[in-house]
């Protein structure tokens, strides 16, 4: 590449107006070139630095997923927090105090909280007491006639 | 390719980037390889969010850098000691290796512009990608970019003409 396009892309360069592309054209000339002037030599060394930052590598082999025993450890413990969680609300739930019924009558001695639970028992009552009065009705008939006769 | 192929790919392909990033944040390089392992596990439960980022290899970077700066102020006292003491010994070395010492003009830069230069000249990733690392607008990262290779230049010239004088 010819010097002038060398000095107008680094005049570039230096106010941020190159492209990743023309950045790479840039590193190439200053890694490959051997006649550069020695006005430009700096930026061969500002270059090569880049370069030699760029070998710096990671020694150590990383896993990119955690460990099996760090995943079924985040498992039992969602697991634990959920268990938690419910006996939590188990034991406040049974805690708290039992609301009033709204309504409460007692049948035979027996307490009944359901209105359709009483009304139908009642029923049953007045049923069963009909029965009775017409037995009881059917009996004084009986003993009219036996009067009479 | 699943989801977990990619992912995996796609975090290989940046280890040494993120590696590279967390060790001109931090200056150690246990350091930073621990901090690459962190950042593989937590990103690895994130995997669907950063898949699905608009620049994948950026957000992980981020991730990088978020938390080699969190560890670094955990240290900030012992780091700030270390500086000081580099910065009283460039004085006495006899620059033989001016690409050496631009290393070190790099190390001595403002953090943003630091890593603007270590995202684009080292790594190069496009301007985007490092304003999505830096958390910050394109116009920003321009700014910082052009103010560390100027400053890099500059310290270069003014060593070169204190080696020849």
């Amino acid at each position: 590449m010819e010097q002038s396009r060398i000095r107008e892309l680094l005049e570039l360069y230096f106010e941020t107006q190159t492209t990743t592309e023309q950045e790479r054209q840039l590193a190439l000339y200053f890694a490959t070139a051997e006649d550069i002037p020695a006005d430009l030599l700096p930026y061969k060394a500002m270059f090569a630095a880049f370069d030699c930052a760029r070998e710096v590598k990671s020694s150590k082999k990383a896993k990119v997923s955690p460990p099996r025993w760090k995943m079924m450890l985040g498992g039992l413990s969602a697991a634990t927090a959920v268990a938690a969680a419910l006996l939590l609300g188990i034991f406040f739930w049974s805690e708290q105090p039992k609301a009033e019924p709204s309504f409460i009558c007692y049948i035979n001695g027996v307490q009944v909280e359901d209105r359709e639970v009483a009304m139908a028992e009642t029923q049953q009552i007045f049923d069963s007491m009909s029965k009775d009065i017409e037995l009881a009705m059917a009996t004084i008939e009986k003993i009219n006639i036996f009067e009479l006769n | 390719m699943t989801t977990t192929e990619q992912y995996t790919t796609l975090a290989l392909s940046v280890k040494d980037t993120l590696y590279r990033l967390a060790l001109s944040i931090t200056g150690s390089d246990v350091e930073a390889e621990d901090i690459v392992q962190d950042i593989y596990e937590k990103a690895w439960r994130a995997r669907d969010a950063v898949l699905a980022s608009s620049y994948p290899r950026a957000y992980l970077c981020r991730m990088t850098r978020n938390l080699a700066i969190d560890r670094l102020r955990m240290r900030r006292m012992s780091v700030e000691i270390a500086d000081r003491e580099a910065e009283d010994g460039v004085k006495d070395i006899i620059i033989k290796d001016i690409a050496q010492y631009t290393t070190h003009i790099i190390s001595t830069l403002p953090e943003r512009q630091r890593l603007a230069i270590q995202m684009r000249d080292i790594e190069g990733y496009e301007l985007e990608e490092i304003a999505e690392v830096l958390e910050c607008d394109q116009t920003s990262v321009r700014m910082n970019l052009s103010r560390a290779r100027k400053s890099i230049r500059e310290q270069i010239l003014k060593a070169m003409n204190y080696g020849t004088e």
